[in-house]
């Protein structure tokens, strides 16, 4: 089932990478991404202090992931590093979005691997509608502005705009079909060291793992299995079990082991 | 009705007295920063203060708490300013994370014991268990307020 269903991401990944999907998001006439700060494109969000969010489709599991995959697109966006903010996407906006943001499985040390491509991608092509929108406001050729750092200049006069500044008509600005990326020569942010961002959250107990999401109304359940392999189910003693305080169901799983349904995972792992 | 102290604050709950301390934080407080790893004191996720000594959760009933002064990791600091936590920080000693808010009461407890462990005492005191295995930098970061 597993491999069904990251065969099942990968297709997906691929079909959309090979259409040039992604870029410049922000689709006239969606109110929702128009009235928070301005997307440049499904990855990068830039408000207006200058603050560059940059999302994250892969599980940081101490891999380092979360860290990783925003300097590709910062690499290329020639962002500022400080300003910099990693945001996880949101899954079921994943899923209203037609899977906007590719794969998310996180398996097999892929997370890099498979999506370095399309993140510089993403931060190439955004860093060009900066430079795109610069220009109109200037009003000069788009070959005089030179983006560095989170901050755009014109060459010839010297003057500057912060991303912030322009991101929101960047956001407006056509994405370009096709973009060059840096060589690893000139890279300033990959191949350099970067303290995990995730960190301070972890060092305060803050990260929801699995096991402390809450949902409304939410059931837990634990499983007892037959301590010898192969073993059947003989029997149990329903009754019993459900009298126990917070538990709501006991329920039989085909012959070899029993499943209690509790409104917590001590009742249930108890009974 | 049983009231707890808990990072200086006072908490009323109803629940059976019986039940560990573990599931009082997290189910009925939401505070979800002290983990469930195996519920039979092995692994050390579940470490929380009582009374400043590390204690595990798990198998705490509440009922032996209910005059203690409880710290979780919630109430290490507000800011993550313990200097623990600034160590793990400089020396990024979480990986997944999962372990580190149990690994962490550990360390602060033995440090408030013996500002100056050995490596014998480091493993003596924190018999936590790490499945990323982070226990060369926890070594490391505890040496190095140890120094400080
Ligand atoms: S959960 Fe308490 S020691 Fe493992
Ligand atoms: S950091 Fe992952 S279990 Fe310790």
């Amino acid at each position: 089932m597993n491999f069904a269903l990251n065969r099942r991401l990968f297709l997906q990944a691929s079909t959309v990478a090979g259409g040039g999907f992604m870029l410049g998001f922000a689709l006239p006439g969606n109110e929702a991404e128009a009235a928070a700060a301005p997307e440049v494109n499904a990855w990068i969000v830039i408000q207006p202090d200058d603050t560059v969010i940059v999302r994250v489709a892969h599980s940081e599991m101490g891999q380092g992931a979360f860290t990783a995959l925003p300097m590709m697109v910062a690499e290329e966006l020639n962002a500022d590093w400080a300003k910099v903010k990693p945001e996880f996407i949101n899954p079921t906006e994943h899923v209203q979005r037609n899977r906007v943001w590719g794969g998310t499985a996180t398996v097999g040390s892929r997370a890099v691997r498979t999506s370095h491509e399309y993140l510089r991608k993403a931060g190439a092509s955004a860093r060009e509608m900066l430079i795109a929108a610069a220009a109109q406001q200037w009003k000069v050729p788009a070959s005089e502005v030179r983006a560095e750092k989170s901050v755009l200049t014109h060459t010839p006069t010297g003057r500057t705009l912060s991303y912030g500044k322009v991101a929101s008509a960047a956001s407006r600005m056509p994405a370009p079909k096709d973009v060059a990326l840096k060589p690893h020569t000139e890279w300033t942010i990959l191949g350099t060291p970067k303290s995990r961002v995730e960190i301070p959250d972890k060092v305060m107990g803050k990260p929801v793992f699995a096991i402390d999401v809450r949902l409304p109304d939410m059931l837990f359940a634990a499983i007892e299995h037959s301590p010898a392999f192969g073993g059947k189910l003989k029997s149990f003693d329903e009754k019993a079990v459900a009298k126990m305080p917070g538990v709501r169901a006991v329920v039989a799983l085909a012959d070899s082991a029993v499943a209690v349904v509790a409104d917590s995972y001590f009742e249930a792992s108890r009974a | 009705m049983i009231t707890l102290t808990i990072n200086e604050q006072k908490h009323e709950v109803e629940v059976d007295p019986s039940t560990p301390l573990l599931w009082v934080l997290r189910d009925k407080l939401a505070m979800t920063g002290t983990k469930f790893g195996c519920g039979i004191a092995q692994c050390g996720a579940c470490t929380v203060h009582i009374n400043g000594m590390a204690a595990r959760a798990c198998v705490t009933p509440v009922s032996m708490v209910t005059d203690a002064k409880i710290t979780t990791i919630e109430g290490l600091s507000t800011d993550g300013s313990h200097p623990v936590q600034a160590a793990w920080v400089a020396h990024e000693v979480p990986q997944c994370g999962y372990c580190q808010p149990g690994m962490m009461m550990a360390a602060a407890a033995l440090l408030t014991q013996k500002p100056n462990p050995t490596d014998a005492d480091i493993d003596a005191a924190i018999t936590n268990i790490c499945r990323c295995g982070t226990y060369p930098r926890v070594r490391a970061a505890i040496h190095s307020i140890a120094k400080t």
